[in-house]
């Protein structure tokens, strides 16, 4: 399961990051490895950004990028 | 060679994460004295301070940018490296001081890590450990530090609380040895690979630590400069080893870069479970709940509308009494150096050249400052990020960023601070679409143009059902256009001569904060500073020279002529009036005459300048303002020979808003994209692309309204 289909408010577990090159870098610059414990805090639909909090900040992030975040299920 | 440090002020770097309070502490510990300037060949700011130490000593304080990582895979992070290890004219850091948010440790302490691999003499300034406190968390610094290995020293960047220990903590790592480099806690295996990369720089004669080695190793090769040849090589050959190896065994194990940077949060995971403790329940999340409402994507979105209208009213309101003051001010000014002098060339130098230059730069300094106060606060509090967010779906469709948009609406009133604002997106092709765009909207120079041609040419038409003046729907119409050419320029940019992807919204969204006054005052002050500094020169230089250039060569007017009929026939037989004349086949098929064409050539020092300079050609004197009748007669009255009605015809006057929507004639946009780009090369496309578009588009309007009959 990925992180654009994890419901609100459950708390999960990073299992990988598919994103490629500089932008999966980033993500797991900001903590976002695996095993990291993560939330999902406000989304809104499709097109718009959902928001998660992970290691106590919140990030804003597309569901496409998301979508390349895997996490237990 | 870098100077003894005897004989220089300590340099000290302040860097950290964005959204620690890092500018605060920076503004806390230099005052309003800072210096503002680009890194060479870089759009990145470089802020230096000074500071006394108790000891009498100097400092030079450097704002390093914000980053979440030192791994270059940008210029702020290519800076940000070399700001601490030495680079760009500067050398190495004397101390780093890294400020940290207590609240948000471990993404901090991966930063920490990062900066301790360098081997700089260090210090952490903890910041916000009250926020920490809130959300339950104690924070063990004693322990922090022992594990560390250097000062820890907690601080409050809003109260100034902590400071004079992060001073003395300076003061003694300025005098101490740079310790042993932090090892980086790598996989045993991996070892062996940072141990090849040295082991071929060592060959190559550039040794370096294990944490440059991994620097060098993991950063993006175009962010790494002054490397030898054979030590780039010796890179790029590990490089493309661990690429083939990462090929081989595909998804099952993690890449090189990846693996460095699990490793590193496994230390700081280590360090988190040793110095930090919960104590409690979090205090209720004001955050949360705010942001329920504020980024709704209609609630949020509806609120950020009504917030920009209220900003924006307030700038052209509010701005208006001292915009008013300023050119008061500035004829006053010109009627005490008119009494003072006798007439000649110094008194028109002087009242004409220079003085209007300099009130040219201080009649925007009102709206800029109140366009800075809004955005600093709305930074400052942690809105922006929010903006960025709810932006974000209009903004991707044309290649671009959520925070593309705060520069883009800030340029609706002038594109000067709009640029500057263009600093907060950090992808640099991404910067620059924004920066080359953002003088498509229309600023508030525009607006005097189009108040006198639609008093001119739209003011007796009758309204349009009833209700609706053709005036305030042809200005609508004219802001809308300017709004598709941004878009459109920005979407035709993404897509050729600054391809890139749609770069990725990963926006943090900071707890929010009240703005500490006496941080948002000193950022007003700096901005304030660079403007008037900086960009003024250039329009003041400019506004000499069009001066020159319309008062040049001079002519002897024909005996009867009065003041006026002189001052016209000086104009007309100037350099300016010969180029208006020079030009005149250029404009002509857009309906313009050699009139017109001064006008225009007036109004590449301000837009504005263009009503004072018809009035001027038309033979009505320059104290002439956007409402005037008199110039708006004299428009009506110069009736063409041949058609035998006016020449200034409603068309023509659409063509000329069409022009002035889309043409950069803006020499305060010229000065700030050259001082934002670093090179003459884009202001120059900017020149010849929106000049061209604006012709080519009054051009279609003046030859289509007259094939569909219109005079």
């Amino acid at each position: 399961m990925t992180l654009a289909d994890v419901p609100i408010a459950l708390a999960t577990t990073i299992r990988w990051i598919h994103a490629p090159g500089d932008t999966g870098e980033r993500l797991m610059e900001l903590g976002l490895v695996p095993g990291a414990p993560i939330r999902v805090v406000a989304r809104h639909g499709a097109s718009h950004p959902m928001q998660i909090e992970v290691r106590g900040f919140r990030l804003s992030l597309r569901l496409t990028e998301a979508a390349a975040i895997e996490v237990d299920a | 060679m870098t100077p003894p440090l005897a004989s220089r002020p300590l340099l000290v770097a302040l860097a950290g994460n964005p959204n620690t309070g890092k500018t605060s502490i920076f503004n806390r510990l230099s005052g309003a004295r800072a210096k503002v300037a680009n890194y060479p060949g870089v759009t990145v700011e470089r802020r230096q301070g000074r500071l006394t130490l108790p000891s009498g000593a100097k400092v030079a304080l450097v704002d390093v940018p914000g980053c979440y990582s030192l791994t270059a895979r940008s210029a702020e992070e290519e800076v940000a490296h070399a700001a601490l290890t030495g680079g760009y004219d500067d050398p190495p850091a004397d101390v780093v001081v890294i400020v940290a948010d207590a609240s948000n440790l471990p993404r901090n302490l991966y930063f920490v890590l990062q900066v301790l691999e360098l081997g700089r003499p260090t210090v952490v300034a903890l910041n916000m450990m009250d926020v920490a406190r809130d959300h339950g968390l104690a924070i063990d610094v004693a322990r922090l530090e022992r594990e560390l290995g250097v000062p820890v020293i907690p601080v409050v960047a809003t109260t100034g609380e902590g400071l004079p220990s992060l001073v003395m903590a300076i003061e003694s790592l300025g005098r101490a040895t740079p310790p042993v480099p932090r090892t980086p806690p790598l996989l045993t295996s991996d070892r062996a690979v940072l141990d090849t990369v040295a082991e071929a720089l060592r060959t190559a004669n550039r040794p370096a630590t294990a944490g440059e080695c991994l620097w060098l190793l993991t950063s993006e090769p175009t962010h790494i400069t002054s490397l030898p040849d054979t030590a780039r090589d010796a890179i790029a050959r590990v490089r493309t080893q661990l690429d083939a190896e990462a090929e081989q065994v595909g998804t099952s194990r993690l890449p090189f870069n990846r693996r460095v940077i699990v490793a590193r949060y496994a230390e700081v995971d280590r360090l988190v479970a040793e110095a930090v403790s919960r104590t409690g329940p979090a205090a209720p999340d004001w955050t949360t709940r705010i942001d329920r409402v504020l980024t709704h994507p209609r609630w949020g979105l509806a609120l950020f509308v009504l917030a920009m209208s209220v900003v924006f009213q307030a700038i052209f309101t509010w701005a208006e009494p001292l915009m008013g003051l300023v050119e008061r001010g500035s004829q006053a000014t010109a009627a005490a150096i008119g009494t003072a002098l006798p007439d000649g060339v110094l008194k028109e130098l002087l009242v004409q050249g220079l003085l209007a230059g300099v009130g040219n730069v201080l009649v925007f300094l009102p709206q800029i400052l109140l366009l800075f106060l809004a955005i600093t606060l709305l930074e400052d509090t942690g809105y922006m990020a929010r903006a960025a967010v709810l932006l974000d779906r209009v903004m991707r469709r044309v290649g671009l960023h959520g925070r593309a948009f705060v520069p883009l609406l800030s340029s609706f009133a002038c594109a000067s601070p709009g640029i500057m604002a263009a600093r907060t997106i950090e992808a640099p092709r991404d910067r620059l679409v924004t920066t080359l765009v953002a003088p498509f909207m229309s600023c508030s120079a525009r607006l005097p143009v189009y108040t006198m041609v639609i008093g001119a040419v739209f003011a007796s038409a009758p309204p349009v059902l009833g209700v609706l003046s053709v005036g305030g729907l042809v200005v609508t119409a004219m802001y809308f256009l300017g709004i598709a050419a941004a878009f459109g320029t920005a979407w035709l940019l993404k897509r050729t001569v600054l391809q890139a992807p749609t770069p990725p919204l990963l926006v943090e969204l900071p707890t929010y904060k009240l703005p500490a006054p006496r941080s948002v005052l000193i950022a007003l002050w700096s901005r304030a500073k660079v403007f008037v500094t900086q960009t003024g020169r250039t329009i003041v230089t400019l506004s000499v020279i069009l001066w020159a250039l319309m008062a040049y060569p001079r002519v002897e007017p024909p005996a009867a002529a009065d003041a006026h009929e002189a001052a016209r026939y000086q104009l007309e037989h100037s350099a300016a009036g010969t180029l208006g004349h020079a030009v005149e086949p250029l404009i002509a098929p857009l309906g313009f005459d050699w009139r017109i064409g001064i006008g225009l050539i007036g109004s590449f020092a301000a837009r504005e300048v263009l009503v004072s300079t018809l009035g001027q050609v038309y033979g009505v004197g320059s104290e002439i303002d956007a409402e005037s009748v008199v110039l708006r007669e004299a428009l009506l009255r110069d009736i063409h020979p041949e058609t035998g009605r006016p020449r200034f015809s409603p068309l023509v006057g659409l063509a000329l808003m069409v022009f002035f929507v889309l043409a950069m004639q803006c020499l305060a946009t010229v000065a700030i994209v050259r001082r934002e780009t670093g090179t003459w090369k884009w202001p120059l496309v900017m020149i010849v692309y929106m000049n061209g578009l604006a012709w080519v588009a009054a051009l279609v309007t003046y030859q289509g309204g007259r094939l569909l009959g219109f005079a």
